[in-house]
């Protein structure tokens, strides 16, 4: 009796062995092994090389006539800006410009060496980046445009209303412009390419 | 002095019986047999590593290629994972989630793109040699998967095919993605 009880209780010991190996067989789940990916994009911006690279405006000046001497009539100017895009909202665009003025001679009374012109890039933000040249913007600096989302776009510069302060002839000698158009953090624009 | 000598026969005689009589009942043998069982497992020795991809962007070179996916920050890089499954029917498979804007959640402006896609593929090295499972991102769910059978090896995973789904700009910002590989222990 002693050896069957002994026996019994071996048998029932291993069942229960059995069952939990069983069930931990059955338990068994997938195991997963994970790989993260981490990367940044920078903020950047690009701004597409001017085409055509400069103005020649030629002869600025009527050469005949009522207004002879004085300043021609212009038509608007546009320059494209294939390409240019910011990878991040928030982005402005602002452009600066000094008078078209003379590079040589002095001003006599009467005469002027500085034509005032607009600049216009519309495509930005929700309004337009422009400035006026005039004597008192020594900066030269005008409105930016911002644009609240990433944008990429082909810009065009439209300069135009090219006018003398008073009308006056126009000093003889070649006349000289520049232009600059900046785009970046709208905090730092300075600190960004143009 | 004759009767102490009988009786002396007798008892030795009863002794005699006493011993006969042991010697005819069997010796009794009890047998334990003893059983287990060893379940069907996969596991991970080295299951999460976290790959920095870093600038994911072209900044610099042709013009027209600033700003858009720098696929060598992916394609150059591996992962090492190292685990085991003890069963022959294991198998292993791959499930790759694309590389997400994090911070930058909106839908990408025209132009621009916030996701990249890309294959990723997990070898395990079994002594039968190499298996490995694949999964493209560009499709929702894992891969198919490979039976590894028995093998505690790294488990490298490899990328390939990167992309973004209009080929544009990538707008910045925080990116992540990740890869899992399931090691199942019976199909």
């Amino acid at each position: 009796m002693i050896q069957h009880r002994t026996i019994g209780l071996a048998a029932t010991a291993l069942a229960l062995a059995a069952s939990l190996a069983a069930t931990s067989a059955g338990a068994q789940d997938p195991a997963r092994g994970n790989v993260g990916l981490d990367a940044q994009v920078s903020r950047v911006c690009m701004l597409g090389e001017p085409n055509p690279a400069g103005l020649a405006l030629g002869q600025i000046s009527e050469a005949s006539g009522t207004r002879a001497g004085r300043l021609a009539a212009i038509a608007a100017q546009t320059i494209q800006l294939p390409g240019t895009f910011c990878n991040y909202g928030g982005a402005a665009l602002a452009i600066s410009a000094s008078p078209l003025a003379v590079t040589s001679g002095v001003a006599q009374a009467g005469f002027t060496g500085a034509v005032n012109y607009t600049c216009s890039i519309s495509a930005w933000g929700a309004t337009a980046a422009t400035v006026r040249t005039s004597a008192t913007n020594a900066a030269g600096d005008g409105v930016r445009s911002t644009s609240a989302a990433p944008k990429a776009t082909d810009l065009t510069l439209v300069v135009s209303d090219f006018a003398t302060t008073a009308d006056d002839l126009l000093q003889p000698g070649s006349y000289l412009a520049l232009v600059t158009i900046t785009l970046g953090p709208d905090a730092g624009l300075t600190n960004s390419g143009s | 002095m004759r009767h102490p000598i009988i009786l002396s026969v007798a008892a030795a005689s009863l002794a005699l019986a006493c011993g006969a009589g042991a010697a005819l009942a069997q010796t009794a043998t009890g047998t334990v047999q003893v059983n287990g069982t060893v379940a069907n497992r996969c596991l991970f020795v080295t299951g999460d590593v976290v790959l920095d991809l870093g600038e994911l962007s072209l900044l610099a070179g042709d013009t027209t290629a600033i700003g858009r996916l720098d696929g060598a920050k992916l394609t150059s890089r591996t992962a090492t994972l190292n685990g085991w499954c003890n069963g022959v029917s294991a198998s292993m498979a791959v499930e790759a989630l694309p590389i997400l804007n994090t911070s930058f959640t909106d839908a990408a402006p025209a132009g621009f793109d916030r996701r990249v896609d890309y294959t990723a593929t997990a070898t395990a090295s079994p002594a039968g040699g190499a298996v490995s499972a694949s999964d493209s991102t560009l499709a929702a769910g894992s891969g198919a998967g490979s039976t590894t059978g028995v093998f505690s090896s790294d488990i490298v995973v490899s990328f390939a095919d990167p992309s973004t789904p209009t080929s544009g700009r990538l707008v910045a910002g925080a990116y992540a993605g990740s890869v899992i590989v399931t090691l199942s222990p019976a199909t």
